[in-house]
């Protein structure tokens, strides 16, 4: 059955947090609303209140300077930061992950920090975040505070937040000249979740990985870096060998379930097959 | 071949009739149906695969506010309704025997308080071991479903013609294979629902969105215990049907009986979820195995097969989609010795029906693949061996099936064209495969109390516009332009003068509905003998205002005409004027009906099922990733033999329409079971391919003429859905070596099968 | 808690009184007498629901009506004028770019959403755009030739000959996806 709530649409960042505040574990934001609404409608959540967050001031927008990187409002859409100049320019992991989001629609409903909030480990957006070694901004009543993303993400469908928190803002160190590459496996549909996501970026020269950092998701209860990968290939060269060795440590970390886009096996090898793809477009385009 | 006819409407892409209510938001569909009083209502449904109700507490929900009425079994006469089998309930009697089972229903003042007032009936079950697979529902150990029914075999086929021993013992090549197809579920965008009103002098009102509306009166009166004649039903706009609104479902009666019972009108609309639980009947599974032998030549010598299908939970229309399987596809080629085993069984999900192909996609799956090893071991061109033994003009199928026109070689002949087969063939590319399969429809089937046929009423307006009363109905296909334009170029009138009536079972003659590419043919011919009647009247008439004989006139563009003397005419509607304002003046109206030359099967299954037969060939390039499996479709091609094209936007939307949903059977749909119960049942689990996910698609109709069709045409609608899925595995073969019998192809099916064949080395 | 609210719709202002749960879906259909905008999958995967709010497309489906109070709501009834179809639907009518028509309202409203914002897209941004509704019925084909016939300025020629529509048809598939100018 649908839950029945109070509605609240907040003016300010301040009253959204005392709101959330007064309500601690009976509240439930509302940014974009396509997972939240739809959640809502299926009854599994029945918050007593939803929060809009869209007439809060300070969530929106997307600012970039070459020093301090990219800040990323939560509540700007999927669609405007795929299509924002800067993002394109400086940050085309951003552009190609956003784009490859679900459908245009969803992505024109679909805030950024709804995204991450959901903690969902079948969308994108988070790999490629913590690709590019993104932090979040959290904000109550109580006070601020900044995680990386990877911390943020905590287990199936749970994040960091704390009942009276808001995700405010996403910041994205500058991009320091790294390559990188994204891949979204989608064997059914174009539009459907991906079967495995892979997003990475690199630092090197020459075939040389000096720096890298390979995100997955879709391949376990959450969106996660590959660290045993990485360290297969950090300060060595990208031989061929080294490669699928980094694929195959991907593989081993990954922990995907069972379901209509595939085994858990199948997704485990794909793993494999696509971080070792990924690793190759971004080294192609290494100097 | 064509007949050179000058037609003056048909052919030519004139707007769809109900083409602006469409496009502006105004077409009334189901759910748009609003009437004074109008209650909400929901269904609880069972939540156990197998399961005996002990109890059913309503008092509860009864004492809601709000609620104004709450069913169960105890308020329906417990008669037992289904098209073959009597073995469906509108509301659980006893027991439940799938998930998503209607068991009780309320009627609310709005969703919220009808979604509340479920959780308050208390049903105390006892659950039944159940079983799922069909194949294992048949052994003697498994649970009983229905309990009369033995080993839950609900039917048996075992046909046999000719001498199917010595027809093997005669092939230079014996192939025997296995092959598995998916439930599909017709994913209309709108999901059945109905509004049933029930008058205080004992007469239910009926809104729905069935494509079959005096099959929904027939068993809307069975399961209500009343005469057809209480029942009337009014078709809405259809949001998609495919067959599965063709009415095996349980929505129109459960809102029959809350509103009976709360006196006032009851929407019940199913949501996503419930269409895919217990909504438009899925298509019937089926584990087919399959024996064929060959001449070395290419010839077909013999085949041999067994299906054991999944019927599911009750009996739909699954009994003759189960024969339609055995038998159908033996008209695509020139058999002789042929042997068809099926099995229909009972298992505990959702019941299986009628979905675009009845069968024949599991059949095409399976014999157009078989056709393709045969090719490969015979070293023969697939395009060469189809040519040697597709069915041609007064080809005569062992059960009978006689075929009138018959374009497949010509079929053959352009897809292979289309598709570039040789030059393609020339010129590999690695990972690139092409494969391609032919297929046969029926236009229409006898099947239902020994009538194969329709009819029309048509009156004239007054001001010289045709009117059109049929109780087929209208379900996207397009089908009431094709009939007003039938009707247009048999009077003699423009387009634009013609209209068709909704279907609406007080107002309308007897109809069988949407099903089995039925309409242009035989609809086809009802209205078109309904237009000749109405134009003698018009001519008689005619000749008494002109002084002149009446067989010396021509109607065309809306006048009549004097042959050689054409500056002697008189416009319809002076005539329709002429006849109805005069001492013992009369209306212009006449009916006219149809039922097409073909039989009722015996009891061997032997006899020609339907009045014509449309034939096609179909061919697929497509582009495996070896490292992933990742199938992706390159180009694809379509010639269809439907006869004369009547319409050709809504043909050509039938070809396409057909390939859409076969490659998404074929590669995408599947829908994850767990103990009888979906998983995810959603459209976000549960993929339809969209624009992006589509490949180019070429496609041409044969110069085609159906001598028994109005004007030549005959049927189309299933035809291009039934090959899809073997063409595409036919075409992944040649691409890379692995051959997939099991639907959907996943990536992950083709990946295993290319390892597999990596570690035997071959 | 039921509250009052005005929802401008194609321009028009409605007083309704509803629950805060309530759905802009609802609110159009039931409230507003709007039933043009249609319900799929309810979860905002098929956008049967698709309008316009405030210039941006969106899915009815799960959008809170409470949030839409003082936007611009657009749907497919606001499309015409006087009467006269908006060029889209006449594309729609002419080339044949529905069959059912339950998926049409909202291919209609996704295809102005894009064309008010792009008035000259590629085939294949159209293809990409498009790809967020679903129909079951056409295989899509003559939707995106509807939608071309707009972009290109072809509303209302007719169908020309069989030969140059085929050709056409084709073109616009054989032309590959969308590729991202991102990826290589």
């Amino acid at each position: 059955m649908r839950a029945k709530f109070e509605y609240y649409a907040p003016t300010s960042l301040d009253e959204a947090c005392a709101l959330l505040r007064e309500h601690e574990g009976d509240a439930k934001l509302l940014a974009g609303g396509t997972a939240l609404v739809m959640w809502l409608r299926m009854g599994l959540l029945s918050p007593g209140y939803v929060i809009d967050l869209e007439n809060v001031p300070g969530l929106d927008g997307i600012t970039y300077d070459p020093a301090g990187g990219l800040r990323i409002g939560a509540g700007v859409k999927h669609r405007d930061l795929e299509l924002c100049p800067e993002v394109r320019e400086h940050y085309p992991l951003l552009r190609e992950t956003f784009y490859k989001v679900a459908q245009p629609r969803i992505r024109l409903m679909a805030t950024v920090g709804g995204n991450l909030s959901h903690g969902d480990p079948m969308t994108d957006p988070g790999a490629s975040f913590m690709a590019l070694d993104a932090e979040v901004t959290l904000r109550s009543s109580r006070g601020e505070r900044t995680l990386s993303v990877e911390e943020f993400f905590v287990d199936y469908y749970e994040t960091a937040l704390e009942p009276d928190e808001i995700l405010t803002a996403i910041h994205v160190p500058p991009p320091a000249g790294r390559v990188w590459s994204h891949i979204k496996f989608t064997p059914r549909s174009e539009e459907d979740f991906a079967t495995v996501g892979v997003a990475v970026t690199l630092a090197g020269e020459n075939s040389r990985c000096d720096d890298v950092r390979i995100a997955l998701n879709s391949v376990g209860p959450t969106i996660f870096r590959a660290r045993a990968a990485e360290d297969a290939l950090r300060g060595r060269d990208l031989s061929p060998a080294r490669i699928e060795e980094a694929g195959a440590a991907a593989a081993d970390a990954s922990d995907p379930i069972e379901d209509v886009r595939g085994s858990s096996d199948y997704k485990r090898e794909l793993t494999a097959v696509f971080v070792r793809r990924a690793l190759e477009q971004a080294a192609a385009r290494l100097g | 071949m064509s007949k050179a006819e000058n037609f003056a409407v048909l052919g030519q892409n004139v707007d769809r009739f109900e083409g602006h209510d469409k496009v502006t938001g105004s077409a009334a569909y189901v759910a748009d149906v609003f009437l004074p009083g109008m209650l909400t209502g929901r269904i609880l449904r069972s939540p156990l695969p197998h399961a005996r109700i002990r109890n059913i507490d309503t008092s509860r929900a009864e004492k809601l506010r709000g609620v104004k009425a709450v069913v169960t079994a105890e308020d329906t006469i417990k008669k037992g309704w289904g098209v073959f089998f009597p073995d469906q309930y509108p509301l659980s009697v006893g027991k439940a025997r799938y998930v998503g089972e209607e068991v009780a229903a309320v009627a609310a003042v709005d969703r919220d308080t009808a979604e509340e007032a479920l959780e308050l009936i208390d049903v105390d079950w006892e659950e039944l071991p159940a079983v799922f697979d069909a194949a294992e529902a048949m052994q003697p150990d498994a649970p009983l479903i229905h309990e009369e029914k033995e080993n839950n075999i609900a039917l048996t086929i075992d046909v046999v013609r000719g001498d199917i021993d010595a027809a093997f013992k005669d092939s230079d090549l014996v192939i025997e294979e296995s092959f598995e197809s998916v439930p599909q579920w017709h994913s209309a965008i709108e999901t059945i629902g109905s509004v049933a009103d029930y008058s205080a002098n004992g007469k239910y009102t009926v809104y729905m969105n069935t494509q079959t509306l005096f099959m929904a009166r027939m068993r809307l009166a069975t399961a209500l215990g009343v005469r057809e004649a209480d029942v009337r039903v009014l078709q809405t706009a259809v949001g998609g049907g495919f067959g599965g609104k063709s009415c095996d479902d349980n929505n129109a009666m459960v809102a029959a009986i809350l509103a009976r019972k709360a006196r006032r009108p009851v929407k019940i609309i199913n949501t996503r979820e419930e269409e895919f639980l217990a909504g438009s009947r899925p298509r019937v599974n089926m584990k087919v195995w399959v024996r064929m032998g060959f001449k070395k030549d290419g010839r077909i010598r013999a085949k041999h097969m067994r299906i054991i299908a999944d019927n599911g939970a009750y009996s739909g229309k699954a009994p003759a989609i189960t024969g339609v399987a055995a038998l159908r596809h033996d008209t695509c080629y020139k058999y002789s010795d042929v042997r068809s085993e099926a099995y229909l069984v009972y298992t505990n999900k959702i019941p299986t029906g009628a979905f675009r192909g009845f069968g024949n996609p599991s059949a095409e799956f399976s014999v157009e693949q078989m056709m393709d090893i045969a090719a490969d071991e015979l070293g023969m061109d697939p395009f060469e061996m189809a040519r040697l033994n597709a069915a041609e003009e007064g080809y005569v199928s062992p059960h009978g099936n006689r075929v009138i026109s018959c374009e497949l070689r010509q079929c053959i002949d352009r897809t292979e064209r289309m598709i570039g087969w040789k030059e393609k063939r020339a010129a590999r590319k690695p990972n690139r495969g092409l494969g391609m399969g032919c297929t046969v429809h029926v236009s229409g089937k006898r099947h239902f109390g020994d009538y194969d046929g329709s009819s029309a009423t048509i009156k004239m307006n007054e001001d010289g516009k045709a009117f059109i009363l049929s109780g087929e109905g209208e379900t996207g296909q397009g089908h009431w332009t094709a009939m007003c334009q039938i009707a247009a170029e048999e009077l003699g009138v423009p387009f634009s003068d013609v209209a068709i009536s909704e279907a609406d079972t007080d107002l309308t003659t007897f109809c069988l509905g949407n099903y089995a590419s039925r309409l242009t043919y035989v609809a086809g011919n009802a209205v078109k003998n309904a237009a000749t009647a109405v134009k003698e009247i018009l001519h008689d008439t005619a000749a008494e205002m002109l002084e002149c004989d009446p067989s010396d006139l021509v109607s065309r563009d809306g006048f009549i005409f004097v042959k050689g003397a054409e500056q002697r005419s008189i416009s319809v509607a002076d005539v329709v004027r002429g006849r109805q304002f005069r001492r013992g003046g009369a209306p212009v109206v006449a009916s006219g009906s149809f039922d097409a030359d073909s039989v009722s099967q015996d009891a061997l299954r032997f006899g020609n099922e339907s009045g014509a037969y449309n034939f096609g060939c179909q061919a697929a390039e497509v582009e495996v990733d070896p490292d992933t499996g990742h199938v992706k479709v390159i180009q694809y091609a379509v010639a269809s033999d439907c006869g004369t094209v009547i319409y050709p936007i809504g043909a050509e939307g039938q070809v396409e329409g057909s390939i859409a949903q076969g490659l998404g059977y074929a590669l995408i749909e599947g829908m994850r079971m767990e103990e009888g119960r979906p998983v995810n049942p959603n459209f976000s689990d549960y993929r339809l391919a969209s624009m992006r996910d589509m490949p180019d698609l070429v496609h041409e109709f044969a110069d085609s003429y159906e001598p028994t069709g109005p004007f030549g045409a005959k049927g189309l609608g299933e035809l291009g859905m039934d090959p899809v899925a073997a063409i595409i595995s036919n075409a992944i073969y040649d691409a890379v070596g692995v051959r997939i019998r099991t639907l959907p192809i996943t990536a992950e099916k083709v990946l295993r099968a290319l390892q597999e064949k990596k570690k035997n080395g071959s | 808690m039921k509250r009052e609210m005005v929802l401008t719709v194609n321009g028009e202002e409605h007083d309704v009184e509803i629950e805060p749960n309530r759905l802009l879906l609802e609110a159009l259909r039931d409230d507003v007498g709007l039933t043009g905008t249609k319900e799929g999958c309810s979860i905002g995967v098929c956008g049967a629901c698709s309008v316009i709010v405030d210039g941006r497309l969106v899915s009815a489906c799960l959008t809170l009506a409470a949030a839409c109070e003082g936007k611009k709501i657009e749907t497919i009834e606001g499309l015409a004028e006087d009467g006269e179809l908006h060029p889209l639907q006449r594309a729609f009518v002419q080339y044949g770019g529905f069959q059912c028509g339950i998926c049409t309202p909202g291919q209609i409203m996704a295809a102005k959403a894009l064309l008010d914002h792009n008035p000259n897209p590629t085939t294949d941004e159209v293809k990409e755009w498009m790809s967020a509704n679903l129909c079951r019925c056409t295989g899509y084909y003559k939707i995106l030739e509807s939608v071309m016939a707009v972009v290109e300025g072809k509303v209302d020629e007719g169908r020309r000959d069989e030969a140059v529509r085929q050709a056409r048809i084709q073109s616009l598939y054989q032309s590959d996806t969308y590729k991202s100018d991102t990826s290589d």
